[in-house]
């Protein structure tokens, strides 16, 4: 029996994965903090817990994702690039573009026959068309984040939102409120806005078909569903897309 | 004792102008340099710093006429001359190296330059403006490659009322372009003369290129040393050198620090010492490199042993001059340049890098606001792609720290590697 785990430290949320002989046997979802090693440790039990194990009969640990620097007890740190190219092909070898948008960034990662990274291209440096970016709209909205994708599927059309840049878009989002603009527009202007960047990426990395997407973002239908209008093809969803780095980094962990 | 400190006291300190007008302030920072050579892993650099301190006292203390250039411009006419040349987008590196580019950027924008524009432009203003930077005596510039340099350094020769003089160079390559360019050389040259009232010397001149061709010898065949594995000197330690090849060229000094690097290389070659332990990749870079405090080549050199083994910013792109038809070779070398006209001509030479240097994988520097750089890279990635060279196209800022996010270039850096190795 090989059991190792795979811990993703993103920005908004840190993950576990405890992987048995490539099952997954446990997971775990926590809120990031400024304790990284002590969430990271936390959510790693949790997901041991589950998986009826405890930490000392793990054959390895991969740390991943924005926080991997910062976790003693990983035997390896791997980009979440690679961990999420690792976990998605685990799930269906078949895609060739995974589509990651988690907390503060975005990215498009492109798949060879095998599984490994051809290419990659990541957001600019800023949280414009991320997980935080929403989670600011949500607030300007006052709805609560994990109800935008049902909203925005009962607007017919998006409201127009000229600006990425979360200050300026929040400010806008204010005014359209204001205008009396329906809520669900709003929302639906909002992911067009996101899957625009996002495909304007896609385009920058080749993108090819079947495509994936992986972070917390994968979990509002809205985005996903601009992203397969203006890329014009369907988007494969995991069961949980949130832990998707988190699972690569246990298979790799796994060698 | 620590250089940079040294200075950096001496330029926040309410003396920081005059301190740059003392000759003092040079024999100091002179003797502590020469103090530490034997600390230079490299004794070129320890001669290239001092060859550039020696430059700076010029430029500073007026020892002569100084002229300002683009880093395009060739300073073969200005050594020719007896001029001081003085680089400002060169002397904008030095202002982030001494943590003063912070608040020269801001007196910049309180000039109406625009943030879109390019950086070390708008580093250069702000330093002039603050009186950092010596005030020139006149100023050429070329309008090849950088579409920011002649709007700024025209702007600067306004504010200064010293002469402008701007060399326009055509994107074609043929005979009428040669003789137009050579033309405008000599009318730049002879304007100077006249306008600075120089002493013409036409053999100081001619030796100026003599010099311009003994720097490139040496120079390529540094490269070609680089191009051996496994390598021996790191990109982080080769990239200084790149300062001779936009600011120097025609000065004695540089030939005697690129035949100093040539010496040093040829011994470690020659003794197999290794640039890093274990050489996994040979990685080729493109553009310029961030001059702030950064992780990058430890990430990909010291922690990844992934060494930058060329330049792109260090490629020998023209044939040697020829003294007896200065204007003329002048003239050709400009036009010359793989990264003037169509975008093929600099993606054949990036090609023809790779292939000489053995890169297994390209990274590209797209600094802010440089459009030169970044417009054709769509076409690079995929000749690249075609030969299965993985590309990294590294956003970022040259000069300004506060656009470094320490955490998103080590994740792209190390995802390429991860891609890579």
């Amino acid at each position: 029996m090989v059991l190792t785990a795979g811990v993703d430290i993103g920005s908004l949320t840190t993950k576990a994965v405890v992987v048995r002989d490539g099952h997954l046997v446990g997971a775990a979802v926590l809120k990031s903090g400024v304790d990284s090693a002590g969430i990271a440790r936390k959510a790693l039990q949790e997901a041991l817990g589950q998986a009826g194990f405890k930490e000392d009969s793990l054959d390895g640990i991969v740390a991943t994702g924005y926080g991997r620097i910062r976790i003693p007890f990983a035997r390896r740190r791997v980009t979440e690039i690679t961990c999420h190219a690792r976990g998605i092909y685990h799930l269906w070898p078949d895609i060739r573009t995974v589509i990651d948008i988690g907390g503060q960034d975005s990215k498009v990662i492109l798949l060879d026959d095998d599984g490994k990274v051809r290419d990659f291209v990541m957001n600019e440096k800023c949280a414009a068309g991320t997980g935080r970016f929403l989670e600011v709209m949500a607030n300007a909205l006052e709805v609560p984040v994990k109800d935008m994708g049902t909203l925005s599927q009962q607007a017919s059309q998006g409201a127009s939102i000229s600006s990425m840049c979360t200050v300026f878009a929040e400010s806008e989002v204010v005014s359209l409120v204001a205008e009396g603009r329906p809520v669900a527009e709003i929302i639906k202007g909002l992911h067009n806005a996101i899957a625009q960047r996002v495909v304007a990426m896609a385009q920058r990395a080749g993108w090819e078909e079947p495509v994936a997407m992986t972070g917390g973002v994968a979990k509002n239908l809205g985005v996903v569903q601009s992203l397969e209008e203006y890329l014009g093809t369907s988007i494969r969803i995991p069961p949980d897309p949130q832990i998707i780095g988190a699972l690569g980094a246990a298979l790799l962990a796994a060698g | 004792m620590d250089i940079y400190k040294l200075l950096r006291s001496y330029l926040e300190g309410s003396i920081r102008q005059r301190a740059l007008k003392s000759s003092w302030t040079y024999k100091i920072i002179k003797q502590a340099v020469a103090a530490q050579k034997r600390h230079y892993p490299w004794q070129a650099s320890h001669r290239l710093l001092l060859h550039t301190i020696d430059q700076a006292a010029a430029a500073f203390l007026q020892k002569g006429p100084v002229v300002w250039h683009n880093v395009f411009f060739p300073t073969e006419i200005l050594y020719g001359l007896g001029a001081i040349p003085f680089a400002p987008e060169a002397a904008a590196v030095v202002a982030t190296g001494l943590g003063i580019a912070g608040r020269v950027l801001q007196r910049a924008e309180g000039d109406w330059l625009s943030s879109e524009a390019c950086t070390f432009h708008r580093l250069a203003h702000g330093c002039d403006r603050e009186g950092y930077f010596p005030p020139p005596a006149a100023v050429v510039c070329s309008s090849h490659l950088c579409d920011t340099a002649p709007q700024s350094l025209a702007a600067t020769a306004a504010y200064h009322g010293v002469p402008f003089y701007l060399l326009d160079v055509p994107h074609r390559q043929d005979d009428a372009a040669l003789e137009y360019v050579a033309r405008q050389l000599k009318r730049i040259t002879f304007s100077l003369v006249e306008a600075l009232n120089l002493d013409w010397n036409g053999d100081r001149f001619q030796k100026a290129l003599v010099n311009s061709n003994a720097a490139r010898e040496r120079l390529l065949a540094v490269n070609r040393l680089r191009q051996q594995r496994p390598a021996c000197i790191r990109g982080e330690e080769a990239h200084s050198f790149i300062y001779l090849i936009l600011a120097c060229f025609g000065a004695p000094g540089t030939v005697e620090v690129y035949e100093e690097l040539l010496t040093e290389l040829n011994r470690r070659y020659r003794e197999q010492r290794r640039a890093v332990p274990e050489e996994k990749a040979r990685l080729l870079w493109l553009h310029l490199r961030p001059y702030y405090p950064n992780a990058i080549f430890q990430i990909l050199e010291q922690e990844a042993g992934a060494v930058v083994v060329g330049e792109e910013m260090n490629y020998v792109y023209w044939e040697p001059l020829d003294p007896e038809r200065p204007f003329y070779s002048l003239a050709r070398k400009v036009l010359s340049h793989h990264g003037l006209g169509p975008v093929t001509r600099r993606i054949e030479a990036i090609l023809a890098m790779a292939d000489n240097y053995q890169a297994s994988g390209v990274i590209h520097f797209a600094h802010w606001g440089c459009r030169q750089s970044t417009a054709g890279l769509r076409l690079l990635q995929d000749a690249l792609r075609e030969r299965d060279i993985p590309f990294l196209n590294l956003e970022g800022d040259c000069v300004d720290q506060s656009k470094y996010a320490p955490g998103a270039v080590r994740t792209r850096l190390e995802g390429f590697l991860e891609m890579l190795l």
